[in-house]
C-alpha cells in the first residue's frame, strides 16, 4: 500500500499527467478537456491485476461501463482491453502452444471466448468501436485467433472490433496481408491499430534464452521501414480498411497526412484516426486535431496503486537518453520560453501606451 | 510539398511544410501557466535518470 506523503505526491504530479482519472467518473474533466480541441478519449482500464477468475469477470464488467460511455459521449471514439485483462497468460500460452489442453483448461478458455464475446457484443449492439491490445508474440496468435472471430461475427456492418498490428514483429506484414486478404473473402471490414510494438527486450530476452530466432526486426529502422511500409498497404486497401496510427513518431503522422492529402481523402474520414497517450506528444495531438483530422488520447484510469507499473514504464520512457533532453521536455522548454516572451512583449505595449496616454 | 519515401527513415529534412509539429503553441494551447510549469517540472525530472530510479525504489519500498 502506498502512503501519504508519497501517494498524494504522485497523485499530483505523475498520475494526474498521464492518467485520466482513479474512476471513469473522475476521468470527465479530461475528457471535457480533450474535446475542447476536438480530441477523443479512449478509456483504458489499465489495471494490472491478478490472474483470477473473479478478477477477470471484474474486468469485463469495468469494460463494459467504458462501452456504454463511449456510447453515451461523442467525446469517447472508442473502447479497448486487452485479452490478459480476461485470461491468463498461461491459458493463451497453452492454446497458441498447440499442447492438448486438459478439461479445466478448455472450460476457462470457453469463458474466455464468453468474456471476449460478451465485450465485442455489447460494443456492436450499442456501435463503439473496440480496439484490442497487442501483446506479446507467444500469445499474440491466440490474441488474433479469437479477435477475427469477433469481426467475422460483428464487422459485417460496420468496423467495430479492431485488431493491433505491431510492426517491430517481422511476421506482421504477413499477418496484415492474411488478415486482410480473409476479411475481403469473407465480407467483412478489418479495424487496424498500427503500432511498432512495446514488448522488445522481453521478447529478444525470450528467444535468447529459449533459442528460437528473434521475432522482432533488428534494427529501429527496420521497424519504421515496416510501419511505414504497412502504410502503404492500408492505403492501397483502404476500402475495406480502417487504421488507427498509434505512435509518437512524427515522421509516420506526416507521412499519413501526406498520403491522405495525395489521394483526396478528407482530414476527417472516418476509417482514419491517429491516436497517442494522455500527456505524451501533445504536439502531434493537437496540431493533427487542430489541422481537422480525427485524434484521440488513450486515458488510462484505475486506482493509483493499481497504476503503478503503468506510470514508471512511461516515467522510464521519458528519462533523458545519453544525455539529450527528451524532445517532450525540449518543446516544453520552448513554449515556457515563449509564453515568457510574450509576456514581456505585452508589458512593453502597455508602458508604451501608457507613456502615451 | 516534398515527396516523402515509404520506406525511408524519419528525416526532419523532408518533413511536410503545412502541418507542423513544432508549433507549441497549438501544442500546449489547453494548459494554464500554472498547468504548463507544473508539465515542465514533471519532464524536468522524469529527465533525470536518477529521480526515477530512486522514486521506483520507494514505490517498492512502500
Ligand atoms: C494509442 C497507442 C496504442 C498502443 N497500443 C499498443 C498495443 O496494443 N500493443 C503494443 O505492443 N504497443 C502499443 N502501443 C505502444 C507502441 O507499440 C510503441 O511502443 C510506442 O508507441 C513507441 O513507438 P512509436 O511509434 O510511438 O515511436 P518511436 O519512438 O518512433 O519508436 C519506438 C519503437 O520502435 C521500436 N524499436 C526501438 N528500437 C528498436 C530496435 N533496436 N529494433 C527494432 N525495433 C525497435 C520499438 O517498437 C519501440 O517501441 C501503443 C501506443 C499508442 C500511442
Amino acid at each position: 500500500m502506498l502512503k501519504f506523503p508519497i501517494k498524494g505526491a504522485i497523485k499530483n504530479t505523475i498520475f494526474e499527467h498521464f492518467c485520466g482519472g482513479e474512476t471513469i467518473e473522475g476521468c470527465n474533466e479530461t475528457i471535457k478537456q480533450l474535446d475542447a480541441a476536438h480530441i477523443g478519449t479512449i478509456l483504458d482500464y489499465s489495471v494490472e491485476g491478478e490472474e483470477s477468475e473473479e478478477s477477470f469477470d471484474h474486468t469485463v464488467e469495468e469494460i463494459l461501463l467504458t462501452i456504454k460511455k463511449a456510447a453515451e459521449s461523442p467525446a469517447v471514439p472508442f473502447s479497448v482491453f486487452k485479452v490478459t485483462g480476461i485470461a491468463t497468460l498461461e491459458l493463451l500460452e497453452k492454446v497458441q502452444s498447440g499442447r492438448e489442453l486438459t478439461a479445466e483448461d478448455q472450460a476457462a478458455y470457453a469463458r474466455v471466448k464468453q468474456r471476449m464475446n460478451t465485450l465485442c457484443k455489447a460494443a456492436h449492439d450499442l456501435h463503439v468501436r473496440i480496439f484490442v491490445d497487442a501483446e506479446e508474440t507467444w500469445i499474440q496468435d491466440t490474441i488474433d485467433t479469437l479477435t477475427y472471430e469477433m469481426m467475422d461475427l460483428y464487422n459485417h456492418q460496420e468496423c467495430i472490433v479492431w485488431n493491433t498490428y505491431q510492426m517491430y514483429r517481422t511476421e506482421s506484414y504477413s499477418n496484415l496481408v492474411k488478415a486482410t486478404e480473409t476479411a475481403r473473402k469473407k465480407g467483412y471490414e478489418l479495424g487496424i491499430k498500427l503500432v511498432r510494438g512495446a514488448y522488445m527486450e522481453r521478447e529478444r530476452q525470450r528467444a535468447h534464452e529459449m533459442e528460437y530466432s528473434d521475432p522482432i526486426h533488428a534494427t529501429k529502422e527496420d521497424t519504421d521501414q515496416a510501419y511505414n511500409k504497412a502504410l502503404q498497404y492500408f492505403l492501397d486497401n483502404h476500402d475495406i480498411l480502417s487504421i488507427c496510427l498509434g505512435t509518437h513518431n512524427e515522421y509516420s503522422c506526416l507521412l499519413m497526412v501526406q498520403k491522405m492529402k495525395e489521394m483526396g481523402i478528407a482530414a476527417d474520414d472516418q476509417h482514419f484516426w491517429f491516436a497517442q497517450l494522455l500527456g505524451m506528444s501533445d504536439n502531434i495531438s493537437f496540431n493533427l486535431s487542430h489541422a481537422g483530422y480525427n485524434v484521440a488520447k488513450y486515458v488510462p484510469y484505475g486506482p493509483i496503486e493499481a497504476v503503478m507499473p503503468y506510470l514508471f514504464r512511461r516515467a522510464a520512457e521519458n528519462t533523458s537518453v545519453a544525455g539529450q533532453a527528451s524532445r517532450e521536455f525540449t518543446l516544453l522548454k520552448k513554449e515556457v520560453r515563449r509564453r515568457k516572451r510574450a509576456v514581456r512583449q505585452d508589458l512593453c505595449k502597455s508602458k508604451k501606451a501608457a507613456q502615451k496616454a | 510539398m516534398p515527396k516523402m519515401d515509404i520506406l525511408k527513415a524519419p528525416s526532419h529534412q523532408q518533413q511536410e511544410k503545412t502541418i507542423s509539429f513544432d508549433d507549441t503553441s497549438v501544442a500546449f494551447a489547453n494548459q494554464s501557466n500554472w498547468q504548463l510549469k507544473k508539465t515542465f517540472f514533471i519532464f524536468a525530472a522524469m529527465n533525470r535518470n536518477w529521480l526515477v530510479k530512486i522514486g521506483t525504489f520507494f514505490i517498492k519500498l512502500f
